[in-house]
């Protein structure tokens, strides 16, 4: 620490020594007692301190509580109470219901589907269309037409 | 009062667990200090309250965010309501604020505190006059206890940086208040 470095300090952070980095504090509170220049400079600097002192700021009343009772729900909360919202908005329940028995419905139908094309899909029943229908009498359509 | 440390960091992993009276413990901590620090910064009460109030809802909504390893709360905390500002003096692009009421000190004459409130109003406007990076340093150091580390950490600067940035404000806050106050 030196004399420079010092003024450099009151400069920045003031004169308050609890306001000093942490580590240089000790140097410089030693410089301070043992060296004159540098208490001129302190009270050179600390009237700046003094009226920055005076600058008291007030919490807005009830700011806290206000924190505390405009708080949004977790995520989760507010996706279900999105989902599954008020019992007095009595629009949402019939259409819930109805949602709910839309989705079964179509759970039920995409797994029969899914069977039914399995069955119509495998190449081993095409094959037996084919030999059926090769069986089938297809001159006695043009002689009935005729 | 809160014992900050162990029973901090278990209040805040109860907190983003949505536990409402651990939050509640944080903000009863974090609020008078954080509050002082807006409204420093803002110098207006009803937007530093809108601030306030959405840095302590960063707090239940974003809390799984912060992390005990990296920075103190104290420090992300002002980290929020520092960037808070900082958008709000951006999408006003106001920076001379409606005057904030002062509070009287207690044990003084009412001409101590008509000259108390004065040198108050007078400080306000000077610091408000000051560019807001060089206040915020300002403020976190001289008013907030804010080690030189975390308010550089809050900042985004070196400790060089802030050193610089404070000794700037400081200069202008000298020049500024000697108009009226003689003795700077």
């Amino acid at each position: 620490m030196n004399i420079r470095r010092f003024q450099q300090l009151l400069d920045a952070y003031g004169t308050r020594e609890k306001n000093w980095p942490a580590e240089e504090r000790e140097a410089a509170r030693a410089l301070l007692n043992s060296d004159a220049e540098c208490a001129s400079l302190v009270q050179q600097y600390q009237s700046l301190d003094e009226h920055l002192d005076e600058y008291v700021t007030r919490m807005p009343p009830g700011l806290g509580q206000r924190i505390l009772s405009q708080l949004p729900a977790p995520l989760i909360d507010r996706i279900i109470g999105w989902l599954i919202p008020d019992v007095s908005s009595q629009i949402w329940q019939p259409a819930i219901a109805g949602s709910l028995l839309l989705i079964l419905g179509m759970i039920i139908g995409a797994s029969m589907m899914g069977s039914f094309l399995d069955d119509a899909g495998s190449e081993s029943n095409w094959d037996e269309e084919i030999y059926l229908f090769a069986l089938d009498d297809t001159s006695l359509i043009g002689l009935n037409d005729e | 009062m809160l014992q900050i440390g162990v029973d901090e960091a278990n209040l805040i992993s109860r907190s983003v667990g949505g536990d409402k009276s651990a939050y509640q413990l944080l903000v009863e901590h974090h609020l008078p200090p954080l509050s002082n620090y807006v409204m420093r910064m803002m110098a207006n009460a009803t937007e530093a309250d809108d601030i306030i109030q959405e840095t302590f809802v960063r707090l239940w909504t974003h809390g799984h965010k912060y992390n005990p390893k990296l920075a103190k709360l104290t420090t992300w905390l002002h980290n929020i309501a520092h960037n808070l500002c900082i958008d709000y003096f951006r999408m006003t692009d106001r920076l001379v604020p409606e005057s904030a009421d002062h509070p009287e000190q207690e044990s003084s004459s009412p001409e101590e505190n008509y000259i108390r409130q004065d040198l108050a109003m007078d400080i306000q406007a000077a610091m408000m006059t000051i560019p807001e990076r060089q206040r915020s340093a300002i403020i976190m150091c001289h008013y907030q206890g804010l080690s030189n580390r975390d308010a550089a950490g809050v900042l985004g600067v070196s400790v060089d940086a802030l050193e610089s940035l404070m000794a700037r404000g400081r200069r202008k806050l000298r020049q500024n208040l000697s108009t009226n106050w003689q003795e700077l």
